[in-house]
């Protein structure tokens, strides 16, 4: 392709863009609605997603101690634990800590319950561990259950804040996935419809073309472009809005008071770093692959 | 220049468009199809223009096998020949100057052949005032005129037409035939197809008349066959 041609292709398809104008608007706002649902679909999916690593993080299990092991049995204990597999880290709670925490929960109004423990304290250390992801829980506890009566009293964890985590991210995941998939599929139909009628009105001009020895791409080349421009433009459109309205909506959301202890959005960065490229190039695609396939029967002259 | 034999044209209807047809046409020639509707006067144009499949017998033009041309060297055995319609075609978005250009951006011609080239051509249909007038803006004449300018702006070896001055009035019809006289004085072979009597009858050029596909007169130098 010569340079010469590429700038005839490019004025070409600002000229029909122009020239069209009303039918450019309407394909530019299909994209940009499709791609709106489709940034809207993907902040909710990603954020769900941090949200449930967060409340996850928070689950975890706990390892009481038995009362007769010495400093070195509890520290060969901890060597042990380190060697199981998805465990992401390990604390140890000891007698005063075990003690501490009692207050923090008792809180100030009835710390007097507890001040008798302190000389003769009876509550037991306890390792809390963490994992790599609350999947694992039953495989862990499993693992530890090896040690209940040879160094550990029992294993205490919450198994069905677990299980109900797992089936609602799962859940969550599987409807992103779906809806974003039918908008998918939905925008390429759109835009394809319009990219046809813009080609249906000038199916005479391509046969035209044909006539004076035109080639399939020389004919093609400027629609294409047009379904680009179409494309980005349109996708641009809700990126620019989703940008500089998503702090905005994030405050929002940090100010309802059952949501405000939740602090693991991703940041307008992160989500956008993925978020333009993607909806960009899948304009681009979706309008060129619109241009090709709603003009391929009108280049049969 | 052109070369039939036995060429046989069935569209997907069953129709016959022509029937066993041979026929050779020399480089130079000015000849002129004729016979009623239904003939196959423009199957045999369209047949030139690789717009209809050859379903049998063999065709040959510009020394290419017409059977043989792949899709994807179609534009390039059309950009050999210039044509021109009964309805003109010509892009409607486009001016007159830019109508003209596009046959040659389609070979894709420098921007200086370009600025060379179209200003002489649209001279010579007279058409230079009205270069930047859009097809809705001409006249019928006009636009045929612009027609042509597009058919010759390559300097094609061959010329097709298809009804040119079906859509003119006489007094027009008679300035386009001396502009493809013109065209061809200057070595451009010309296949026209007409149901023009009058002009046939005053050309005095060879002429070939159809009938239902085949052909049942072919004179070097004459007139309108009245028995058709």
């Amino acid at each position: 392709m010569k340079f010469r041609s590429i700038r005839y292709y490019l004025k070409e398809a600002f000229k029909s863009l122009i020239r069209n104008r009303l039918m450019s608007v309407a394909s530019i706002l299909t994209v940009a609605s499709c791609t709106m649902i489709f940034i809207f679909s993907y902040c909710i999916a990603v954020n769900l997603d941090g949200i449930l690593e967060q409340i996850e993080g928070t689950v975890g299990l706990s390892a009481i101690i038995e009362d007769s092991l010495d400093a070195k049995e509890v520290n060969a204990l901890y060597e042990e634990l380190l060697k199981i597999e998805h465990i992401s880290s390990i604390g140890y709670i000891s007698k005063d800590m075990a003690l501490e925490n009692a207050h923090d929960i008792f809180g100030q109004e009835h710390s007097d319950l507890l001040d008798g423990l302190a000389e003769d304290n009876p509550l037991p250390r306890s390792f809390t561990i963490a994992l790599d992801s609350n999947m694992y829980q039953e495989q862990v506890v499993e693992k530890l259950s090896k040690f209940v009566g040879s160094g550990f009293e029992s294993i205490q964890y919450e198994s069905e804040i677990t299980n109900i985590l797992l089936t609602v991210n799962r859940g969550i995941r599987i409807i992103s996935a779906v809806i974003i998939l039918a908008f998918v599929l939905i925008s390429v139909v759109l835009i394809m419809n319009t990219i046809k009628l813009t080609v249906n009105m000038r199916s005479v001009e391509i046969g035209i073309m044909k006539y004076v020895g035109a080639t399939d791409w020389f004919i093609r080349w400027p629609f294409i472009i047009e379904g680009m421009i179409i494309g980005v433009l349109g996708a641009g459109l809700p990126l620019a809005v989703g940008w500089l309205s998503y702090n905005k909506v994030l405050e929002i959301i940090s100010g309802v008071t059952l949501l405000s202890g939740l602090n693991n959005f991703k940041t307008v960065q992160e989500l956008f770093w993925v978020l333009i490229p993607l909806s960009t190039f899948s304009g681009m695609l979706i309008g060129s692959i619109g241009s090709i396939l709603s003009m391929r029967r009108y280049l049969k002259v | 220049m052109i070369s039939l034999s036995d060429a046989t044209v069935v569209y997907d209807n069953g129709v016959k468009g022509i029937s066993s047809l041979s026929l050779d046409i020399n480089p130079g020639e000015f000849v002129f199809i004729v016979g009623s509707s239904g003939s196959g006067k423009s199957t045999l144009i369209r047949l030139l223009l690789k717009e209809v499949k050859l379903t049998g017998g063999e065709v040959f033009v510009n020394d290419m096998n017409l059977k043989k041309i792949k899709r994807s060297n179609l534009p390039y055995y059309r950009r050999k020949m210039g044509v021109v319609f009964q309805d003109f075609r010509l892009l409607p978005n486009k001016t007159v100057y830019e109508n003209v250009a596009f046959a040659l951006r389609v070979t894709e011609a420098t921007t200086r052949e370009i600025k060379r080239n179209v200003p002489v051509v649209l001279s010579m249909v007279g058409l230079a005032k009205k270069a930047k007038a859009y097809p809705n803006q001409l006249s019928g004449g006009e636009q045929q005129r612009c027609a042509l300018a597009r058919a010759i702006v390559n300097k094609p070896p061959l010329l097709l037409a298809d009804e040119p001055t079906g859509n003119l009035d006489p007094d027009t019809a008679w300035e386009i035939m001396g502009l493809l006289e013109d065209i061809n004085l200057h070595g451009t072979t010309i296949v026209a197809a007409t149901h023009a009597r009058d002009i046939v009858d005053g050309m005095q050029k060879r002429v070939v008349t159809l009938k239902k596909g085949r052909i049942i007169r072919d004179i070097d130098k004459g007139g309108y066959y009245d028995e058709i």
